[in-house]
């Protein structure tokens, strides 16, 4: 499993760069990892929804081009 | 406050708790939940939810509370006919129940609220389709708060989805063992190798239940460590369009193909529902349970009469079939569910009552017992006197058809077992169901020395 280990080391190093303290409970892992799921899928997602708008721009040209 | 009242599904909210009074069921909503529950109504986000048929409907009431000290108001939900549990569900109910929750949460974003639960118990079926029932489930949210139940969808609907997919279709019974959903470092030692390379499952299940493990007890500092919105919707971006994509089709289950391997013919197959038909018609239930049933082909004799039928089958194959007709046919008095008769499922939770057992959930007006007499009975080497004391107590009307020895069904069966079965015969059952039961009207089904019984509980 250390590929794991290694993916998250490495996720954990680049979003969180100050130092950590503070107890928190065994659902920590469940919250630290969303972070960085949703980080990175945050990052996709942005771009799935201006993928949308540029087709749906595109499709707007296309079809008035049809109609005139 | 008097606890007796309090149905204990509900007592580990501190936001409010149902109750009964006078057989009805109402919902508490304490003062610590007023700002959320004038929210979600003032807010508009009530209206969307239960416009577009996710939220169950409520009315708010003007009766004493059952807890002055604590309680803002009280409001009544529309019944559930009949409360299931995930151990029932077949993989597209459960599929249905994750997409709609995640509906919810949309929703409930873009109105800037938030679930602060995910627990699949949240899922009722009404009207053949699956519904959001606690109202109390709502909070404001706060920019950059990550989803709170998170840990908990994944517990409740991925993990179990996955483990039916890419498993076994039968592991959602360990929801019976595991009341607040399959524990995530399970289910990705279940999960075979290959789900490693299937992102969604990486991240969400095997990596999530590492960073659990890893994080465990470890002092870390969250302050401050927020997501952006559009990364919060793109979370549930993900999660929704990975379990839209989640199909199971394996329906090379045991009893699929029962019909088509069916010794009926179609004489006797149309005047079998046509007996059950006027059995029905005399006895004019309201709910029936059909127990062993299949894909559903009797259930609908009834539910096509605008009966609440509840189609229990033990074969996971089967209710999946059964629950797609329903969807493609878009039938409302149906609701097909798993369930070994031999072993129906447990009390469990808290105190053996947080979830109801398949007993307690009755007694029914009628329940229709098809074609299954004799795999009780050599089988299962079940007594009548057994069987029938069982019927008698989940039901007002037994229909029961009895299968005599000389049936094809039933010598299938003795091939393979020594027949120590003597007492199976016509004379016999009638004389042990006659204890409990009393026999209205009976009728053999044509082509066939199959018979039908029409039968009243003495009890009831």
């Amino acid at each position: 499993m250390s590929y794991k280990k290694i993916i998250i080391y490495l996720l954990f190093i680049i979003l969180f760069s100050e130092k950590l303290y503070c107890y928190i409970d065994p659902g920590a892992g469940s919250y630290i990892i969303q972070l960085i799921i949703a980080g990175l899928i945050g990052i996709s997602f942005s771009f799935k929804l201006f993928w949308k708008k540029i087709k749906k721009l595109f499709s707007k040209i296309l079809s008035r081009k049809s109609n005139n | 406050m008097n606890i007796s009242n309090q149905i204990l599904s509900s007592f580990r909210d501190p936001s409010g708790f149902l109750f009964l009074r006078d057989g009805k069921i109402y919902r508490q909503i304490n003062n610590s939940y007023q700002k959320e529950y004038d929210y979600l109504i003032n807010s508009g986000l009530y209206n969307s939810l239960v416009n577009a048929e996710l939220l169950i409907p409520h009315k708010e009431v003007d009766i004493p509370p059952e807890d002055h000290e604590i309680a803002y108001k009280i409001i009544k939900p529309e019944v559930i006919p009949f409360i299931s549990y995930p151990y029932e569900f077949c993989f597209r109910q459960l599929k249905d129940a994750a997409l709609i929750t995640l509906k919810v949460q949309k929703m409930s974003l873009q109105y800037g609220m938030t679930l602060k639960d995910a627990s699949v118990y949240n899922i009722q079926f009404r009207n053949g389709k699956p519904i959001f029932i606690d109202t109390l489930s709502f909070e404001k949210y706060e920019e950059g708060r990550p989803w709170v139940a998170y840990r908990q969808f994944c517990q409740h609907f991925l993990a179990p989805l996955t483990l039916m997919r890419y498993k076994d279709v039968r592991l959602n019974q360990l929801f019976k063992i595991h009341l607040d959903g399959i524990p995530l470092n399970l289910a990705s030692s279940l999960l075979p190798f290959f789900t490693k390379f299937i992102p969604s499952i990486l991240i969400h299940i095997h990596i999530h239940a590492y960073s659990q493990r890893y994080f465990a007890n470890k002092n870390v500092n969250i302050r401050g460590k927020n997501i952006r919105f559009i990364s919060h919707l793109g979370l549930i971006d993900n999660l929704e369009s990975f379990i839209k994509k989640l199909t199971w089709r394996s329906f090379r289950t045991e009893w699929i193909n029962y019909y088509k391997n069916q010794i009926y013919s179609v004489d006797a197959f149309q005047h079998k529902k046509q007996i059950i038909s006027d059995y029905l018609d005399r006895i004019k239930p309201k709910q029936v349970w059909d127990l062993g049933a299949n894909t559903g082909v009797f259930s609908r004799v009834a539910s096509e009469k605008g009966i609440e039928t509840i189609s229990f089958d033990i074969d996971p194959g089967a209710v999946e079939k059964n629950y797609i007709e329903c969807i493609n046919r878009n039938e409302k008095k149906i609701l097909p569910l798993i369930i070994d008769i031999t072993n129906p499922s447990p009390a469990i939770g808290w105190e053996n009552r947080e979830r109801l057992s398949f007993i307690e959930r009755g007694p029914t007006d009628a329940v229709l017992a098809l074609a299954i007499i004799h795999h009780l009975a050599i089988s299962n080497n079940l007594p009548f006197e057994n069987i029938s004391n069982f019927f008698s107590k989940l039901c007002k009307y037994l229909i029961i058809e009895y299968i005599p020895k000389n049936d094809i069904q039933v010598k299938g069966l003795l091939k393979t077992r020594k027949d120590i079965f003597h007492n199976y015969d016509q004379e016999n059952f009638e004389q042990k169901f006659g204890r409990d039961f009393k026999i209205q009207i009976s009728e053999r089904i044509c082509n066939s020395d199959r018979i039908l019984y029409l039968m009243k509980a003495k009890n009831m």
